[in-house]
């Protein structure tokens, strides 16, 4: 993009381009996303006022591209340049872009993070001094750990892919709907590939980021009113999503995950059991061997055991549900018990949560 | 054949530094090599969004905010 990508240069002298490298000092009122992003984009006015968001991800650093396109990235633009056109006529609409005020205004706010200045240190660790994007999610589990308070699924599961509603979107596209799954909301509700989601919640929608955005905010239950265009014709739509919806997500790709092993597992990584044990169907892949990370190694736990339960849990069948299990039922400085099977021998452990 | 975006900045902004034979930069070269390409540019504003919403409200053009971790 720097570079001028042929594809969308026409369209990025029509914007006022900015980089931001860190998330030192950045407003959480105005610049709420999918933190675990390593790539993300927001068009908004100059004052403000939210267009759209762009940038989705549902695996690690090395699928980062699976969901996003160059012509992904320039419908988008087009679609933001039309609601700059039409802005303020259209600011109501615009409304639900932005997020609920934040616990914390910046992120050097939050304790986790207060050791970071607003400034980057130029002159000396530079890279050191930076909070990254998804330290902020990070931040906020933690401050809710500290406080003995639970974390909602909002902030566990948070920016569902539209997956999770049974659907997928075109990533060349701003979001029309490439495929629908059989039996789920968005079955239910009358989505067609082909048809083109114009309007999720009453927000326009310049992507399938936009279209996470809603899921984000949607409760544990939800109607989301949808306006659609099928063979040029407008159509309206409910998609109804029922209650826990949102925690079959599996979380494992995100890098704010590693910090949620640390609080729930003391620091171990569990993958999916290439054997297929049905019993233990996660195997330890890694243990941490540095600061609160190390906790389970210092337990005992080695690479490839298999986790047989945690915390009262049998046979959790994914290392989402295991740490959702354990984040739900034990608090900070708690025990969490749990069965290990090395070989035959089964080996039980007892960590601190955190 | 779609061009995979990220592929095309993580290669926009890893900046002169994928040749074979050369020393590996730390981190805090890598954001330097970042700043120095950033801030010579006329198309880009580096790192400061008041600024960007000035150009932006003078211009009567909106803003695209690009947040991209540092390399």
């Amino acid at each position: 993009m720097v570079r001028r990508e042929n594809s969308i240069a026409d369209l990025m002298d029509k914007f006022v381009c900015v980089r931001v490298i860190q998330m030192n000092a950045v407003d959480l009122a105005q610049y709420q996303f999918d933190y675990d992003m390593s790539f993300a984009v927001f068009f908004q006015n100059a004052d403000g006022a939210i267009y759209g968001r762009f940038g989705t991800r549902s695996t690690g650093p090395q699928e980062a591209d699976k969901e996003i396109t160059m012509d992904g990235l320039r419908a988008a633009m087009e679609g933001a340049l039309a609601l700059h056109k039409a802005y303020p006529g259209n600011a109501a609409q615009l409304a639900g872009k932005r997020g609920p005020e934040p616990r914390f205004a910046v992120p050097e706010r939050y304790p986790k993070l207060g050791q970071f200045k607003p400034e980057l240190d130029y002159s000396g660790k530079l890279a050191q001094s930076c909070i990254h994007c998804h330290q902020v999610r990070d931040a906020e589990r933690d401050y809710l750990r500290r406080a003995k308070q639970p974390i909602s699924d909002r902030d566990l599961f948070p920016d569902p892919l539209p997956d999770a509603a049974g659907l997928t979107l075109d990533k060349d596209t701003r979001a029309t709907v490439e495929a629908v799954a059989a039996g789920t909301p968005a079955a239910v509700a009358g989505l067609k590939p082909g048809d083109e989601i114009l309007a999720a919640a009453g927000q326009p929608l310049l992507s399938t980021a936009d279209f996470q955005w809603v899921l984000h905010n949607a409760g544990d239950s939800a109607q989301i009113p949808l306006r659609v265009r099928r063979a040029g014709k407008a159509a309206d739509l409910d998609l109804k999503l029922p209650s826990g919806w949102r925690t079959k997500v599996d979380f494992g790709w995100r890098t704010s995950t590693w910090d949620l092993r640390r609080i729930a597992f003391g620091g171990m990584k569990l993958d999916p059991d290439p054997e297929g044990n049905a019993k233990a169907p996660l195997l330890v892949k890694h243990v941490g061997k540095y600061g609160e990370h190390a906790r389970a190694m210092k337990a005992g736990v080695k690479v490839g055991d298999r986790l047989l339960r945690i915390a009262g849990l049998e046979s959790p069948p994914t290392e989402s549900a295991a740490i959702t299990h354990v984040l739900r039922n034990v608090k900070a400085g708690e025990p969490i018990k749990m069965t290990l099977l090395r070989g035959s021998r089964e080996i039980d452990v007892t960590v601190e949560a955190q | 054949m779609k061009t995979p975006l990220a592929i095309l900045a993580l290669a926009a902004f890893s900046l002169g530094s994928a040749l074979a034979d050369e020393p590996k930069k730390t981190r805090d070269e890598m954001v330097r090599d970042d700043i120095a390409n950033l801030e010579t540019r006329e198309d880009w504003i580096y790192n400061d969004l008041e600024k960007a919403a000035a150009e932006a409200k003078a211009a009567g053009k909106p803003m695209m905010i690009v947040f991209r971790c540092i390399p």
